[in-house]
């Protein structure tokens, strides 16, 4: 299954959608889209603006690919997993986001080799097609910051006491 | 001790439970926007409605949570990102001597964010994910979440 997801933004992302509800019927798998704060209709696939914790879960665990936002929830929510993910920035002279800021994790994502970046969406179905290619290394979450700011609490509650 | 946790809703709210080890032993409580991925939290939580679901209500629900989180008088505030909410989060902790952190998205790789360079004054600890951004601007360094 292909999962799709444009986050929680307040903004809608319709460029990807409708280019991925385009593109679904091509596809070899099934595409389930989490579409956030479009209006729009998608015929060609199943989805929802937003699914329940449990139900995010449950298609992030079932996907061989991820489609996405360059969002960091999705981002890691795909690299937690082991699943390449095809990030697509949301550009501000599109009005899909204030600030370009999604190229710069898209970017070190594609770097680390666990995700490829699309910038225009007719690139979408090649990327998939690489992106299911890949094979990752089981990834490995960096403790250093939760047991840095362990420490600081840690020290904070000492001194209360 | 009590930490109050302040974040928006979306990927802010992710790193803040990527987080959760240094946290959850600790009485603690969320300060974020409301949304059905909130409103579905199991911790004790004050929902601020989103600055684009409406300015006057967003104005109005800070001015009711607020004192809220003041009467809570936590140790510790820990933001991940709320944006504009930040900016009036810190300053009032501060002043009722909380000790504040902010960590800045991972997301910000080569630059920090507006409401970031506003809070930044007012957090005791100011982090970033990045070793060079911090480098280049003083931040404090500490691990990423990648």
């Amino acid at each position: 299954m292909i999962f799709v997801s444009v986050g929680m933004m307040n903004i809608a992302f319709h460029r990807l959608l409708s280019k991925m509800n385009e593109l679904a019927p091509s596809l070899d798998e099934e595409v389930v889209m989490q579409v956030g704060f479009s209006d729009e209709h998608y015929p060609n696939v199943r989805y929802q603006k937003f699914f329940d914790a449990d139900e995010m879960k449950s298609l992030y665990d079932s996907a061989s690919v991820i489609v996405c936002h360059a969002g960091v929830g999705t981002i890691l929510n795909g690299l937690e997993r082991n699943i390449p993910v095809v990030m697509v920035p949301r550009k501000a002279d599109l009005k899909e986001v204030s600030t370009d800021h999604q190229f710069m994790i898209a970017d070190q994502i594609e770097a680390m080799g666990r995700g490829i970046k699309v910038i225009d969406v007719e690139n979408l179905k090649d990327a998939i097609s690489k992106a299911k290619a890949m094979t990752l290394d089981p990834y490995v979450e960096s403790r250093t910051l939760v047991n840095y700011l362990s420490d600081v609490f840690s020290e904070i509650e000492s001194s209360k006491k | 001790m009590k930490i109050a946790l302040a974040c928006s809703k979306g990927g802010h709210l992710q790193e803040m439970y990527k987080l959760e080890d240094a946290w959850s032993k600790y009485d603690h409580f969320f300060i974020t926007y409301d949304s059905v991925r909130t409103r579905a939290l199991k911790d004790r939580k004050y929902l601020i409605t989103h600055p684009t679901d409406g300015c006057i209500k967003y104005v109005l629900t800070i001015m009711w949570q607020i004192p809220k989180v003041i009467l809570e008088k936590p140790d510790v505030l820990l933001s991940t990102g709320m944006g504009w909410t930040d900016i009036f989060l810190f300053p009032v902790c501060r002043l009722i001597g909380t000790h504040t952190i902010y960590v800045e998205s991972l997301a910000n790789v080569d630059e920090i964010s507006g409401t970031a360079k506003l809070v930044r004054k007012f957090a005791n600890r100011f982090l970033v994910q990045w070793p060079k951004l911090a480098e280049e601007i003083g931040a404090e360094y500490h691990g990423g979440l990648l």
